[in-house]
């Protein structure tokens, strides 16, 4: 038979792997700077750009995009060439996705900082940014899809059939989520409102979890574990079904991060009952890992590269156990808003995704630069200090978030919260948060030494930049096998097959997002809920900027224990004019949707200075630049301008006499300071921070909802 | 109270079935996909990973045990 030569792209791997451990270390690097700051606020350096509001984003988002990421396409550019026995479509596309990206990143790395995000949690970044994001996503797609069409390999691996359910799904994700009305170069508000924008944000949280942090890691799994254990996947049957299964269930289970919302209860429910079948998938997946090693699990014994995956398979069983629990009403009640999320999340980050990336990068690199790894020693260490980093990380946050829990919710016999202080709540977790950092240190301190591992293996080894291979070119010749012909036929099929993967997801999804619309227009108006004034519009946007929300929620759930600490439980009506919706997703500081009126003015005046003057042992940062850096009130007219457009009930023309309205309110508040004391420039944030705080969740604070 | 929304829908008892449907149509027709599977064919796909690298001896073998 005739063969063809032709060669497969290692560059384009190597610049992936380069990117990833460099963007692997600042990230995580970042996220141990948080862990310390969450005990010693002190370490922002009274830098407005390093405050733990402003720098989660950063460390999510570089954990996520910029380190899983770059092992994603390292991984799949590795893989992908020899699963199709063609070299990437187009070296130009593959460049370009890889520059693309690394600009990308860096561009969050400047924006992040600036407080320039849109606050949507994993979508932070602002219009433009998203824009390049789709346009450097296609390409990958184009350039993979193609390179499938090219193949010389007539079936499709299961590996392959991840990575295109990674590319269709991620795409509508990022794009239905991402709609925003522009307002500058570096803002913009969501197109979606309070309920509805919960409802698309999570249902995008819930799937970058599934689709970027899952979806291609099992690709990679399907692909490397079987080459590190040199011996075939245990069931390729099993397979089959875990794709189809993970990918149609996974889709729906975004609302159980919104349980005890505001959110329609019908959604909710939905969202339970799909996360525990969510199981069944999960648990085939990972038993498929597992039992792929059966006979060779004396080699986990002595080879670092097994010992990683098998922990790292291991976790993902405990994570998407876990996840379904947590998704249970009873059990989420106790565990949302505190540490215990924090606890499952990294089980599965750094467990299952950096533990995979680290057996794949320790047995792809030796191979790529055709050389040993220098020290197995080293490795072995690196997994025993990375698992004990993950130990020292989780258990502490787990009983952290158990603790909280309890604590906001002890009553005493009387009836009256035993807490009623919150900060007493948080006083009482900081030994737990100061183990949790030192477990993040154990596990950047693995990380550190791989790097040095691999940089001596790439010294000593010689880089072959395309690596000569051969096969038969596709010719269509009958099938030679006789059964099972659909699911054969769909499976030489790329496009065919990408088309359904995408039908797949796409139901969840409208099964959610089209009755929540339709209930848009009946969604239980409250009269007395008016949009904001165009002063507590400013002061929204320095609320978002600053990322109050990463430590504040504003969702108060229908508990005794929170009404009690609070006041009313929130309403989905009173949401209607948020772009975006601030609800927060944890409460490192108390819920703040009932704020408004609690405090004076000076209160807020002075608390924001200084948080200890107010609260002592208070683990918030001041922040003193909110004194003098000025809000733009030639925005104003722009601001009013585009929500209106979104649906929020300007009169026409209001924009013109929107300023003098500002003028009028920051004035007032100005004045209250200065009898009190505290002299105030009225056009400094602090001033437009405070009329914002004063406003939340007043808008029915004083009134009983009639009849509900 | 949603409920009050729902049954405003035309016709809104049809989505469970329908959804019924889809669902059994989805779970079915994979599982009779897989069932049908020949051994060959899944003997080959299983191998497929491990066929290339033919000349680099497969793994941890060739890691360096003495450093």
């Amino acid at each position: 038979m005739n063969v063809e030569k032709f060669s497969y792209d290692n560059n384009i791997v190597r610049l992936f792997i380069y990117a990833s451990l460099v963007f692997g270390f600042v990230g995580m690097l970042v996220g141990l700077i948080m862990a310390i700051q969450l005990y010693y606020p002190e370490l922002n350096l009274g830098i407005s750009y390093t405050t733990f509001g402003r720098i989660r984003p950063l460390h999510t988002n570089a954990v996520i995009f910029a380190f899983v990421g770059n092992i994603i396409f390292a991984g799949v550019y590795y893989s992908l060439q020899r699963l199709t026995k063609a070299r990437m479509y187009n070296d130009f596309l593959s460049k370009f996705h890889f520059w693309g990206w690394q600009t990308i990143i860096v561009a969050a790395a400047i924006t992040l900082p600036l407080g320039l995000t849109s606050s949507k949690e994993y979508a932070e970044l602002e219009w433009p940014i998203d824009i390049a994001i789709a346009i450097v996503w296609l390409v990958f797609g184009v350039n993979m899809i193609m390179t499938i069409i090219k193949r010389r390999e007539e079936h499709m691996y299961v590996a392959i059939w991840f990575y295109i359910a990674t590319f269709v799904t991620v795409t509508v994700l990022h794009v239905v989520n991402s709609i925003e009305i522009p307002l500058t170069l570096f803002k913009s508000y969501s197109v979606y409102a309070g309920v509805q924008d919960a409802l698309v944000q999570w249902w995008y949280g819930h799937n970058a979890v599934a689709f970027f942090l899952t979806t291609p890691y099992l690709g990679l799994m399907y692909y490397f574990l079987p080459k590190a254990a040199n011996r075939p996947v245990y069931s390729y049957r099993l397979s089959i079904l875990h794709f189809w299964a993970l990918i149609f269930l996974y889709i729906w289970a975004g609302p159980h991060h919104l349980l005890y919302s505001a959110l329609p209860d019908w959604a909710q429910s939905l969202g339970t009952v799909f996360s525990i079948m969510l199981i069944a998938p999960s648990w085939g997946g990972m038993l498929n890992g597992l039992l792929t090693l059966r006979g060779a699990w004396d080699r986990v014994r002595t080879d670092p590269i097994l010992k990683f995956m098998v922990v790292a398979v291991t976790a993902y069983g405990m994570a998407t156990f876990e996840g379904p629990m947590l998704s249970l009403r009873g059990v989420n009640a106790i565990a949302h808003f505190t540490d215990w999320i924090v606890a499952h999340v990294h089980i599965g980050a750094l467990g299952w995704n950096g533990f995979l990336s680290f057996g794949m990068l320790y047995w792809i690199v030796p191979r790529m630069w055709k050389t040993d790894l220098y020290s197995k020693k080293l490795a072995n260490l690196h997994f025993w200090i990375g698992t004990l980093g993950i130990v020292f990380y989780s258990v502490p946050m787990y009983w952290s978030g158990i603790a909280q829990a309890l604590m906001w919710k002890q009553f005493t016999p009387l009836g009256i919260l035993q807490y009623p202080n919150f900060l007493e709540t948080t006083l009482q977790i900081i030994p737990m948060h100061i183990m949790r950092s030192f477990g993040g240190l154990l596990y950047l301190t693995g990380f550190i030494m791989m790097i040095y591992n691999l940089a001596v293996t790439i010294k000593l080894g010689t880089f072959v930049r395309d690596e000569e291979a051969e096969a038969a070119p596709l010719i269509k010749v009958k099938d030679e096998f006789k059964r099972g012909l659909i699911h054969r036929w769909l499976e030489k099929r790329p496009i065919k097959f990408a088309l359904l993967s995408t039908v797949v997801i796409l139901i969840g999804g409208a099964v959610e997002f089209i009755p929540t619309y339709l209930v848009k227009s009946n969604i239980p108006t409250i009269a007395s809920v008016k949009p904001y004034s165009p002063l507590e519009l400013h002061g929204r946007d320095i609320y978002i900027r600053e990322g109050c929300n990463n430590c504040h929620s504003q969702l108060v759930r229908p508990f005794r224990s929170e009404t009690e600490r609070y006041g009313e439980y929130s309403k989905a009506g009173e949401y209607v004019y948020d772009h975006p919706f601030l609800w927060g997703s944890k409460r490192t500081g108390p819920d703040l949707h009932r704020i408004g009126g609690k405090y004076g003015n000076l209160w807020h005046f002075m608390h924001m200075e200084d948080p200890r003057t107010m609260s002592p042992g208070s683990i918030m940062p001041p922040y003193p630049w909110l004194y003098t850096e000025k809000y733009d009130r030639e925005l104003t007219p722009k601001m009013i301008s585009v929500m209106r457009t979104l649906g929020v009930p300007y009169e026409e023309g209001y924009e013109k006499f929107a300023n003098d309205d500002l003028e009028l309110q920051a004035k007032k508040i100005s004045d209250d300071l200065l009898q009190s004391g505290a002299d105030a420039d009225p056009e400094t944030d602090i001033i437009a921070l405070i009329a914002y705080l004063q406003r939340l969740g007043t808008d029915i604070k004083s009134k009983p909802l009639n009849g509900k | 109270m949603f409920s009050k929304y729902l049954t405003e829908i035309k016709d809104v008892s049809i989505f469970p079935i329908l959804v019924l449907v889809v669902f059994f149509i989805m779970f079915i027709s994979t599982i009779f996909w897989v069932i049908k599977l020949s051994k060959n064919y899944r003997d080959k796909m299983k191998n497929l990973p491990l066929q290339e690298d033919k000349n680099y001896s497969n793994n941890s073998e060739n890691l360096n045990e003495d450093k």
